[in-house]
């Protein structure tokens, strides 16, 4: 999607190979600030291996990634939280042993000097406190705040993922298929969720359900075998064939 | 305050009367077998402050704990320097050589991390059997105690006092900001980064805490015993402690220490009765993992909640947070929704 402002991030011919295999190929994309972005496909389309690129999980066999003009392709994932990316995972990856609201507070205190305080009580710490309040209330989950994650159901752990996006305050927040796993019930909650994020954060969402990630975004990357096959808003998506076809290839 | 803490809290203060009567009340052998199960109390914790909160079971810890009693042992046998030079040394060393292993270690995890640091505890067990310097495998004998400490009791005294010090200052740590991202480390590493973290670090800083405290059980060690040799470096020493850790609670503070009661006593006491003694503590090392995972103390707390009526609706109903506490305020942070 072209932008006349400094782009959020902009992926320039971005290649990923696994020996022969090529992941990701030649992905180029620019997404400006506060605009939410979909990248669908098919399993093994390469979604996921992108994002990793994004998060830092993954270095690009070729090509750049840069956030807000700041080239980031060779930057760590801790360095790359600290310039303002936030991710959730496809499978739930949260501390199980922790409560609710310590998971929220890790997330919290993650880029603050203070993280590595050992001299202090963590809940002393007032400004994570509200972050913590603020996270959870975005994804109704206040109520559950003393709960164990591993006593919580798959779709509260799939909103408590949400939430450990958002505590940090990301300015771009990359969702990796948030709504996988869930009952109709529990996606319809999902979309809401997210649809009532904060405008001003940038999204880049993966989702396998096409009419789910059609719904709450502006714009839509389609891949297919790690290329590029699309790419506009989710209307013309909708209407254009190439896309119809590999989705009716890969059901 | 609630049923169980105010438990917690009586059992804390019998534990301390208890301590403090113990040379009134006990024989000399008794009080010195009660000051080695105290030191290996705090060696032990110094492994679960990695093993039970960070995730990052070391095998071997003993490498740091015997390079501490090293330090003592030369400048006492060698030099023949005074308690402050010893102590300075002692520490000194301890604190070197777990930089350069925690260095050697902050980028590995999982089997690798056990790996690696087996391999120092080895380095340093291999380096004090070849080292005429520090008596090879005849060790350092001649290790005086501070004098104002000499007498059994004094000594007794002296190292419940630093171990409740450690101790304390160890709990302060794994309720702090850094504590809980340690619980973090041992749940998800790749979450953990993702959230700002440095894990390399994280676990950098942990184990140079984790030494730190190793290293003064080290110290205290060679004064107990007034002799340093291979032995506190082997494995079956890095063994002992993560075996204390484990038998006693992984992941709590009091477990290890604990365990190291368990232990010591069933080495030195329940020995002179029993001459299949480590067939025994084979046995209930099993037994412990069978049948109470989360070693003594989380069985203790399990049957706690299980079995006390007040305790068991407690856990049920609690509802608020902690973080609720004087602060009902929830205000939005910079990121604001329209």
């Amino acid at each position: 999607m072209p932008t006349s402002v400094l782009p959020a991030l902009r992926l320039d011919e971005v290649t990923v190979r696994f020996g022969g295999l090529v992941a990701v190929d030649s992905i180029s994309m620019e997404i400006a600030p506060g605009q939410r972005w979909a990248v669908i496909g098919p399993n093994g389309a390469g979604k996921t291996t992108l994002f990793r690129t994004v998060s830092g999980e993954q270095i690009p066999t070729s090509g750049s990634v840069a956030l807000f003009d700041e080239d980031i392709t060779q930057k760590p994932p801790h360095k790359r939280a600290h310039r303002g990316i936030g991710r959730t995972y496809q499978i739930t990856n949260l501390f199980l042993e922790l409560t609710v609201e310590d998971n929220v507070m890790i997330a919290a205190q993650g880029l603050s000097r203070s993280r590595y305080v050992s001299w202090l009580p963590v809940r002393h710490k007032g400004p994570f406190r509200e972050q913590v309040h603020w996270a959870l209330e975005q994804v109704k989950l206040s109520d559950k705040r003393t709960t164990l994650v591993n006593e919580m159901s798959h779709g509260e752990q799939r909103q408590l993922e949400l939430a450990m996006g958002l505590a940090s305050k990301p300015r771009l927040l990359l969702l990796d298929e948030p709504a996988a796993g869930l009952s109709a019930s529990e996606r319809v909650l999902m979309r809401r969720l997210i649809e009532e994020l904060p405008r001003d954060l940038t999204l880049v969402l993966i989702e396998h359900d096409m009419e789910l990630a059609l719904e709450v975004v502006e714009w839509v990357l389609v891949l297919d075998n790690g290329k590029m096959i699309a790419s506009g808003p989710p209307d013309e998506i909708r209407q254009n064939e190439t896309v119809h076809a590999v989705y009716l290839k890969s059901d | 305050m609630t049923l169980t803490n105010r438990a917690k809290l009586a059992a804390l203060g019998f534990g301390l009367v208890a301590a403090v009567a113990a040379p009134y009340a006990f024989r000399p052998f008794t009080v010195s077998i009660i000051t080695l199960a105290l030191i290996f109390g705090l060696y032990a914790m110094s492994i679960d402050l990695m093993a039970g909160y960070a995730g990052l079971v070391t095998l071997g810890h003993a490498g740091v704990f015997a390079t501490g009693a090293y330090g003592v042992g030369y400048v006492a046998s060698r030099i023949g320097g005074a308690t402050g030079q010893q102590l300075l040394v002692g520490m000194a060393a301890g604190l070197v050589v777990t930089s350069i292993f925690a260095l050697m270690a902050m980028r590995v995890g999982g089997t690798y991390f056990l790996m690696v640091t087996l391999a120092q505890g080895m380095i340093v067990w291999g380096f004090a059997t070849r080292s005429t310097d520090l008596g090879a495998e005849n060790g350092l004998t001649g290790v005086a105690r501070p004098s104002a400490f000499s007498a059994y009791w004094k000594f007794y005294y002296l190292t419940l006092a630093i171990v409740l010090l450690c101790s304390l200052a160890m709990w302060v740590i794994v309720h702090s900001p850094f504590g809980l991202s340690l619980r973090g480390l041992k749940g998800s590493e790749t979450r953990l980064q993702m959230l700002g973290y440095n894990p390399a670090l994280t676990k950098f800083y942990v184990f140079m805490l984790a030494g730190l405290f190793g290293t003064v059980a080290g110290v205290m060690y060679a004064y107990y015993n007034q002799f340093v040799s291979p032995s506190n470096a082997v494995f079956a020493t890095s063994g002992k402690g993560v075996l204390m850790a484990i038998m006693g609670g992984i992941g709590t503070l009091i477990g290890p220490v604990v365990g190291a009661f368990i232990i010591v006593f069933i080495e030195n006491v329940l020995s002179v009765h029993i001459e299949r003694w480590p067939t025994l503590l084979g046995l209930l090392f099993i037994f412990t993992i069978l049948g109470a995972r989360k070693g003594f103390v989380g069985a203790l707390s399990d049957g706690w909640y299980r079995w006390v009526p007040g305790a068991r609706a407690e856990r049920s109903t609690r509802t608020v947070s902690p973080l609720d506490a004087g602060d009902d305020a929830v205000a939005a942070p910079e990121v604001k929704a329209n």
